[in-house]
């Protein structure tokens, strides 16, 4: 009698320490996944800015160093909307055409008057972006937006001072 | 004697894991607060971010806007509202524009004022569940 009460409380003792290991693997698992959850929301927030922002900020930068009097206009290079920024370096005049092509922005340099020759495609990728937008309000004002892949988009507006 | 040696060892591996888990729920405990705040600047630095857009949009608008346009112009061309000599921009939870300030978590009020030959337009974002101004900017032009 004696020991089988003995029994059980040894057992007890064993459900007992297992138990109380079972909350702290438990506790410990929950732990790391709301780590795990809080590090995944912050680097997505963060690539989220980054995509967006970045497109954005390159191209207010682009208009801001071209921005002479009517070296930034709105063309289209083979059926695509593009930003065209004009340059004139050593007697040729140079453009600079940014549109969005593919699922990315893209970035082409090209001698005035062969834009026609070239397809989207040679555009140099700058960013990959969902949807990226260029459009003249007025005409001294440009509107930038983008749009990533978790849709959040960001607008931006940009005056020229030319 | 060795029933008792059996219990006595029992009890210790008991009393180590209950230090353990004592020290494992205070550092759990920081690791938490830990998560929740860098939650809160995750998204506070994403709000700061939208604001300056936001803010930065507001002052091309005021470069852009030729010498003779009014408040209620202005206003118009930002798709905004005029109040008294400002203009009011409200912005939702995830800073999607609103038309009224029902529901609106931020908003952007952008204040004209004309020193001589300076327009200045003072641009500040408030939030609503933080007592400081987001970010504030001030834009400047000479009119001819």
């Amino acid at each position: 009698m004696n020991k089988s009460l003995a029994d059980g409380s040894h057992m007890i003792d064993i459900l007992f320490t297992l138990a109380l290991f079972c909350v702290f693997a438990a506790s410990s698992l929950m732990v790391v996944l709301i780590g795990a959850h809080v590090y995944q929301s912050t680097v997505e927030s963060q690539e989220q800015n980054f995509v967006t922002c970045t497109s954005v900020s390159y191209v207010t930068s682009k208009i801001r160093q071209h921005d002479a009097s009517g070296a930034v206009y709105m063309d289209t290079l083979d059926g695509v909307d593009a930003l065209v920024l004009e340059q004139y370096e050593l007697g040729r005049t140079f453009q600079t055409w940014i549109y969005h092509h593919d699922g990315a922005l893209r970035e082409l340099m090209t001698e005035s008057g062969n834009a026609g020759s070239v397809h989207p495609d040679a555009g140099q990728s700058i960013v990959e972006v969902e949807e990226f937008s260029i459009s003249a309000v007025n005409a001294n004002l440009l509107r930038l937006s983008a749009r990533n892949d978790a849709g959040k988009s960001v607008e931006i507006m940009v005056s020229l001072r030319t | 004697m060795r029933g008792k040696y059996t219990s006595s060892k029992s009890g210790l591996f008991l009393i180590e894991l209950i230090i353990s888990i004592a020290f494992f729920a205070v550092s759990s405990a920081i690791c938490v607060q830990l998560f929740a705040q860098a939650h809160t600047l995750s998204s506070k630095s994403g709000d700061i971010n939208m604001a300056v857009t936001s803010a930065q949009s507001a002052a091309e608008y005021f470069k852009a806007s030729a010498a003779s346009l009014s408040l209620e112009e202005l206003a118009a061309l930002m798709d905004a509202t005029s109040s008294g000599d400002s203009i009011l921009v409200y912005y939702g939870e995830n800073w999607e524009r609103l038309p009224a300030p029902d529901s609106a978590r931020f908003t952007m009020t952008m204040t004209l004022d004309m020193k001589d030959a300076l327009a200045v337009a003072d641009i500040r974002i408030d939030d609503s569940q933080g007592g400081v101004p987001l970010y504030q900017l001030t834009a400047k032009k000479y009119i001819a």
